[in-house]
Formats: C-alpha cells, structure tokens, sequence
C-alpha cells in the first residue's frame, strides 16, 4: 500500500485538478425559449462551464427566487426594464462590463444607445443588456377597418363603439389613457393625471364590446362578436392566433402610443465575469436568431419592416401600481363617470 | 417407519388443502373487491347524474323566475314609459324584486338593465348578510361591457343567457365581491318591439350547490370545472378559478384520464384515481358535462363526484380477512382430517409390518385382515398366499437338506454313521471326555472271512450280511454310543458309558464287555436267503486318555489292536494296551 501512496495520490491529482480548476458553474434565472438546451450545451462546451437554467413563468415569481436564493444567488437573470429597477435600487445585480460583451456592436443602433433606453444605465454604469422584446400594437380587422389606424386614439373613435376589444389590466391602461391624452409621463402620473386616465378609460369602456383576459378570449370573441379593433396586450403572437383561424386582420404599431416591453440580460451581484460571456454569446447570431425563428420574439440584432419604423415606448416602473389597481376595478365594475 | 408416512401424508395434504384455500382467498378477495370498486362507481355515477339533473332543474327553475319577473307590470311600465323619469316604476319595480330576493336564498342580486345609457342599471337590488338593500343613484353602474349584457340584448323575449361560472369582481356589489357566481339574464322589449333592457340574476355558486349538494354523504366531494377544465368547485378551495386569480389549474393535468371528457371523447367517465383529497388513498372519479340548453358564455360544464375507496376497500379487506380466518380453519380441520386419514392407512400397514417382522419358517400363515376389499385386503391375501407358498417350499428344502445331511454322513448300505460322522463323533467325545475328565474308548471291529462270503454267495448276500451285522450290532450298545461303517467290513464304536465310568466302572472293562457282547452277537449263525452263514470278528480297542489323546491316535492304535487280535487268533478282542503287554 504504501508503495502505490504516491502514484495514487498523483493519480487522484491529476484527475481531480483540471474539474476544479477549470468547470465554473453559472447559474441562469430565464423565461421558456431564452435559452434553448443545445445553445446551454454549446455554452458549456466553448467555455467548459456547467449552466442550470431555471425557468420563471412570472415577474413576482423572478423577485421571489432571486430574493430567496442562496449561495451567492444566480449569475444572470433575464428581466424587463420595468422590473429592472427594483433589482438594482436593492443591489441584487451589478454593474456589467460592457467591454467584455464583443457582440454587442452587432446590436441594432438603438439597442446600443443605452442611454435613451430607460432604466438600463444609472449613474453612467450599465446594468442590462437588451436581449429580446415584444410590442403591444392594434390589430384591425381589414373587413370593417380600412386604413390602418394611425394613432392610438382609434381605440376611442365612436366609429367603432362596440367593435373595440381592450385588455383588462390596471397599468398599462393607465399609459395608454395617459399617452391618448398627451401626458409627458405616463409612467408616473400624478393623482390629477390618473383621475383624467381613469376618466378617459371610463371613454374607452363606454366605446368598447368587452375587455378580455387572454389571447384565447380575444380570439373566440372575434368569432363570435363584431370586432373592428383588438389592443394586442400580446402583440404579434395574438396576431398568429387570429391568422390561424383565418381571420383578415391586420397589425399596425401606432408612432403615438406602442407600448413594449424589453426583456434583458442582468447579472447578479456576485457573478464571475463568466455571466458577460454568456450575454456574448447569447447576442450571437445563432442564439438570437432563434428567438425570431423558433420562439416568434423580436431580436435585437435584426429587425422587421414593421419594427424599423416603429416609435416604441418601452415599459418603466410606474408611479403607484396600487393606486392604478383601485381605480381600474372601479371602471371595469362600471362606475359612472360622476363618481371620478 | 410408520409415523414417517403419517408425517409426510399430513404434511403434504396439508400444504394441499392451504394452497387451495389461499388460491380461493385470492380469488375471492381480487373478484370481490373488483365488484365492490364496480358497484360503488356505478353508485357514485348514478348519484353524478342525480347531481347534473339537480343541476339542471336549478338553472331551468332560475329562468323561470327570470320569465317570471320579465312580465312583471312594472317591468313594462318602465320599458314602455315616454319620459325618463320612471323614478315611481323603478322604486315599485325595486321593492316586488327585494321580496323575491329575500326568498331565494341562493340569489345575491338582482338587476334591471337598460340596453341605453352604456347599460346603465335602472334597478339593481343586492343581498347582503342579513338584509335586501335597493341601490340607487350613483351608485348604479355602466354594464354593457358584460358579457351578459351584450349579448342577451341580442337574444329573442323568452330567451336566456348564462354567463360562466367565475369570481364576482364586480366592484360595488354591496355582498359577494371574489365569491364564485353565476350570472342568468333574460331581454325585455319594449312596446315598439326594441329591446330594452336586459333582467340579470346573480346566482350564488356556493350556496346553490349547498342547496344541490344535500344528501350527499360524507366522504364524497363535489367537483365542477368550466369546460377548459379549470376547476370552480374542489375540495381544496385555492384551485378554484385559477383563471380569475392569475394562474390557471386545469383538472385535466390533475387527473389525466378526464382529458377525454374535454377532447370531446365521452360525455361522462367513472375512474379510479388517487385521492387527491388524502395522498396515497384510492377514489373513485365520476364526472359528466352538463350542456347549458341555453346560450351561454360555455357550452357546458363538468360536473362530478369523487369519492373515498376507503370504505369499499375495507369492506373487500374484510371479506378478505374472514375468508383467510375461514380456510386456515379449515386448513386446521383438514390437517386434522389427513392426521385421521393418514393413521388409518398406516395402522394396518404397520400391523402388516409387524406380522412380517414375526413371521417365521413353518409358522402357521398369520392372521390378517383379508377380509377387507381395498388395497390393503388385497395386500394381505397376497401376503397370505406368498407365506402359504414360502412355507411349502421351505418345507420340501428342509427335506432335502436333511436327506443331504443323511447320505452324507451316513453309510447308504447299513444306515449306520460313516467315517466323516464318526470321525466328527469322536472329536466330539473327546472334547466332552476332556472336559469332564473322562475316558472313551474307539473300538475297530473287523469281520474275519467276509471276502470268502461275498466271492461265494455274490455282493448281494455280502452285502444283506453287513446289514444284518450293523443290525446286531446296535443290539449290543447304548443308545448315546455310536456305531459306523469304517470301510469295506470295518465297523467302529465310540464308547463313553459316562453313568457307569461315574459309578466306578473304567472305560477298559466297559468296552471289553460291550466288544465282547458283539462278538457274540455275531457268531450266531446269520439266515440269509435261505443261506446259514456263519462269521466272526476280530475287535481292536483304544482307550482316551491313556492309548491317545487325538483321533488319529486312537484309531491308529484301535487298528493295530485289532490287527493283534486278528494275529492271535481271530475272533478275539485285544485292547491295545495288550498289544503292549503281550
């Protein structure tokens, strides 16, 4: 035995010491279609690096794992610009290195103009770099609308009283009342500001069919109803929906008032320099186009006609979700416009 | 031997009668608790059924008094008025729905809604814990975003609409906000044949199954879902309208085999399941669509019973217990049975066995029980005649054997002992004379002028001679002496005379006396075939101890004293010590 001690002992060394030394682990909190299995692999393989993906079906249910998470947390999160802030007011992700991520010159123009996006820089450091994201534009149906509509406000116009589908949710209402009326911030209105919202909604509601919860919904009252208008709370996908029952609709992306959102890459607070090489990669053309061909999400790389001449508005935190919250049950329940 | 059969016998009936009873346990236990599970789903599919009917007549009985309230005077009054002002109609209106309120439990609301004003409520009465209260002014509400609204204002008079069954988030509802309800609602026209308005009742979900739910025993639970599957009623309360609180829960991915009730498969389906209610318990699932006859938000709803296969599992587990307790009985009686059984065949085997064991050679054959009429008497009556047959045989070898003894050791002529005999004899004197100190004597008898007979007369009369000669000779000695044929016409006797040597008398004298004795005997004249023939004899005696103390040694010396006696003489008697003497 004691004869074979050293070999064994070199034998063990040499067998343990390049694992330890060379697999990192990186730990990536993302939504389905982010991060496709054989990209995790090819990862993996270049960077001889073991990922775990997890997967978030909701935006209370990413706050609530990257709160709850031990030992160090997670190295990525892929979050929306909205959520973003409050991720970064409680120092939950750091600052990233930007010149580390060599792909993100191939981004579109305004993917790189960080600063214009809001939220994703403070105090000149970057926290996020724009990954994916999707658009709520007005879908019309060719048969009762015959120009595209060009602004928002067709949503109002009594033209189509009883035609229009809008989505039943408080905030993003809200910004859509307040960009219809003109409001400069529509992220944080004052209480002044949401009285007038909430009575330009209660206009809304009066020029409405119905407000509905769920692609499905949208599409099953479009058979059933006489829909002119639908706010496409689910943009290109609710599109395909309808297409698919064959319906003649169309899709337009108002310059006045789209709101998008953006879902990024942000990296924990105690990730290695790794977590900037998975952004790399994730940016490459590969694992981006993936997103467009297979998972129907918009890329930051490349972009379709529609979205090139589209004035997006991407989503921020708002001022008092509660408050939105009061007022919209209020609304939907039918409260006369006397009562605000 | 025996109790080894016995053994084994019990042994394996046993092993027998237990497989069998276990085999039957089984049977009965699997078949039993097969039928039970089928009894109790055909049950829990009736009472589903019942449930779905219940179901049915409580929506139907809903419309009715919606037709009812629809042809309300002051309904008309209202739809039919010129002015707006129908503040009197409304209060009338308002007070003959309170008292339909208060006396249906299951409504929480009732409404008047007009089809203008962006579906404005003209009447609106709402239940709360303990009272019916009118709502008036603004506090009256827009509808015509609802559902029930825009399209039962499509609907034909006489017409119904029902809305799917969700959480009430109407704000403003005086009672019920988040409680599941369902919403019915019929049009009103008015006299220039426009419609109106719409009549809408909000139907408590919880309390009309309370109402539907009676008599159903404990242990089972009610289940309904939409007709996507999400549940709306559930035992466990949070899966209830997953799509109303933001995340769906589809029974469907509860429970797998119900996909087939959603697809459009089946109609209805009773299942066995696990208990979802109690981890790691059995129930039974019924379920069935309920179509609304109506319109409706959904074409139909699911309706179903689950219940506990506890209680038809314990039932079966008891019968399978009772039927095990019944055949380890019976598996003691039959063992108890095979111990009888198998001592009855091995009792006669074993008297058989013993009987064997004791028969002997020339035994009477034994007595057996052959009068039985099974194996065993036919065993016995074998065995009978096999002894019968052995016996026999055994006799005749014996026969022979006795006959082989006599030729061998026996001279063929006279009859008399031969050489081998005699020789044996005499070791056996001498041994008994050593022993007891004794003496014996050997006598060689020899017949003078024998030749000269045989060659005159012919073998026939020599040999009738000797046999006269052997004849006169056993005359002339005691039984327990022994006289042989020694050769040709040599004979020979062993003398012990043990009586006489123990009354003093010596070995010497006695033979002297016996040869003597012979001697004469065979000088009378012998008659043979009509021939007088006359011989004598010449006797030569050795006495044990002091002429020899072997065989050879004294016949030796019994010879050479005959031979002296036949050298003096003839028909003489000389003991060899003469010769010595002499």
């Amino acid at each position: 035995m004691r004869y074979y001690l050293p070999f064994l002992t070199l034998l063990l060394t040499l067998l343990l010491a390049p694992s330890a030394r060379a697999t990192q682990q990186l730990k990536v909190l993302a939504w389905d279609g982010y991060a496709d299995t054989d990209l995790v692999r090819e990862f993996e393989q270049q960077h001889k690096a073991n990922v775990a993906v997890t997967y978030v079906y909701s935006d209370d249910e990413l706050w609530s794992k990257v709160n709850e998470a031990k030992n160090g947390g997670y190295d990525l999160l892929a979050v929306n610009t909205a959520e973003l802030q409050r991720y970064i007011q409680k120092g939950l992700v750091r600052a990233i290195d930007t010149q580390r991520i060599t792909n993100i010159p191939q981004q579109l123009p305004r993917f790189q103009q960080r600063n214009s996006i809001p939220g994703l820089v403070k105090n000149d450091r970057t926290y996020a770099i724009p990954y994916t994201y999707s658009e709520m534009g007005l879908i019309y149906n060719r048969k009762l609308v015959h120009q595209p509509p060009a602004s928002i406000k067709a949503l109002w116009d009594p033209a189509y009283t009883g035609k229009v589908l809008a989505f039943n949710t408080s905030n993003h209402n809200f910004t859509l009342a307040a960009l219809s009326l003109g409001i400069t911030s529509p992220f944080h209105q004052s209480p002044e500001q949401l009285q007038l919202s909430a009575r330009r909604l209660i206009e809304l509601r009066r020029n409405i069919l119905t407000f509905y919860s769920s692609p499905q919904e949208a599409v099953k009252l479009f058979k059933t109803q006489e829909v002119a208008l639908i706010y496409a709370n689910y943009g290109s996908q609710q599109l395909k929906a309808l297409a698919d029952i064959g319906a003649d609709v169309g899709y337009v992306m108002p310059q006045d008032g789209t709101l998008a959102w953006l879902d990024c890459w942000a990296i924990g607070q105690h990730a290695s320099p790794l977590a900037e090489q998975w952004i790399n990669f994730m940016l490459e053309e590969k694992a981006s186009l993936r997103l467009t061909n297979v998972h129907g999400l918009a890329n930051t790389l490349d972009e379709s006609s529609a979205h090139r001449d589209a004035k997006l508005i991407w989503l921020e935190p708002i001022e008092n979700a509660d408050a939105r919250i009061r007022l919209w049950e209020q609304i939907i329940s039918g409260d006369v416009m006397e009562r605000f | 031997m025996g109790s080894r059969i016995v053994i084994k016998l019990t042994i394996w009936i046993a092993l027998l009668s237990l497989l069998s009873a276990g085999i039957s346990v089984y049977f009965t236990y699997t078949h039993s608790r097969a039928l039970l599970i089928q009894s109790s789903k055909d049950k829990l599919a009736t009472a589903t059924q019942v449930l779905a009917n219940r179901y049915s007549f409580f929506i139907a009985d809903i419309t009715k008094d919606l037709l009812f309230i629809a042809q309300l005077p002051a309904i008309e009054e209202i739809a039919s008025s010129h002015s707006p002002q129908t503040d009197k109609q409304r209060m009338r209106l308002a007070n003959a729905l309170s008292g339909f309120l208060r006396s249906h439990e299951e409504y929480i609301q009732v409404r008047f809604i007009g089809a203008h004003n962006h579906g404005l409520e003209l009447v609106r009465v709402d239940k709360t814990q303990n009272a019916v209260h009118i709502v008036e002014g603004m506090a009256l509400q827009e509808k015509a975003h609802y559902s029930y609204v825009y399209n039962t204002l499509k609907l034909k008079q006489g017409s119904v609409f029902v809305s799917g069954i969700r959480l009430n988030k109407e704000r403003g509802l005086l009672d019920g906000y988040g409680k599941p309800s369902v919403i019915v609602a019929t049009p009103v026209y008015g006299t220039n044949g426009n419609v109106f308005g719409v009549i809408v009742i909000n139907v408590d979900l919880e309390k009309m199954f309370a109402l539907i739910e009676t008599d159903i025993p404990a242990g089972i639970d009610v289940i309904a879902t939409n007709s996507a599957g999400d549940y709306i009623l559930h035992p466990d309360a949070e899966k209830t309208f997953g799509f109303d609180k933001g995340a769906r829960v589809l029974m469907q991915n509860d429970i797998p085999v119900t996909q087939h009730i959603f697809s459009g498969e089946v109609s209805s389906l009773v299942a066995e399941v696990h208990d979802f209610r109690f981890p790691e318990k059995q129930a039974v699932i019924s379920l069935t669509k309920v179509p609304f006859a109506t319109e409706s938000d959904e074409k139909y709803i699911v309706l179903g019973l689950i219940s506990n296969l506890d209680a038809v599992l314990e039932d079966s587990r008891q019968l399978g217990i009772t039927s095990l307790q019944i055949s380890l009985a019976f598996g003691v009686l039959f063992v108890l049975l095979s111990l009888i059984l198998a001592r009855k065949i091995t009792t006669p085997l074993q008297r058989m066995a013993t009987t064997f064991a004791r028969f002997k050679q020339g035994d009477p054959v034994p007595e057996l029980s052959t009068n039985r009429d099974d194996e065993l008497g036919l065993l016995a009556r074998n065995f009978s005649i096999m002894a019968k047959k052995l016996n026999a045989q055994l006799m005749e070898l014996n026969t022979q054997r006795q006959y082989l003894h006599k030729v061998a050791h026996h001279d063929g002529l006279t009859g008399l002992p031969n050489r081998i005999l005699l020789e044996d004899r005499i070791e056996q004197a001498l041994i008994s004379a050593r022993r007891d100190k004794a003496e014996i004597a050997v006598m060689l008898i020899d017949l003078d002028d024998f030749k000269p007979v045989n060659d005159k007369y012919g073998n026939d009369i020599g040999d009738k001679l000797l046999q006269e000669c052997a004849a006169r000779m056993l005359t002339c000695i005691r039984e327990t002496d022994t006289v042989a044929r020694y050769g040709g016409d040599e004979f020979m006797t062993i003398v012990s005379a043990r009586e006489l040597q123990l009354r003093g008398m010596s070995a010497r004298h006695i033979s002297r006396q016996v040869a003597d004795k012979i001697r004469t005997a065979l000088n009378q004249p012998f008659k043979i075939d009509n021939f007088l023939l006359n011989i004598s004899c010449s006797i030569g005696i050795a006495i044990y101890p002091q002429d020899g103390d072997d065989k050879n040694t004294l016949i030796k010396h019994a010879d050479l004293a005959m031979y002296y006696a036949k050298s003096t003489g003839r028909n003489n008697v000389k003991l060899y010590t003469d010769t010595q003497t002499d």
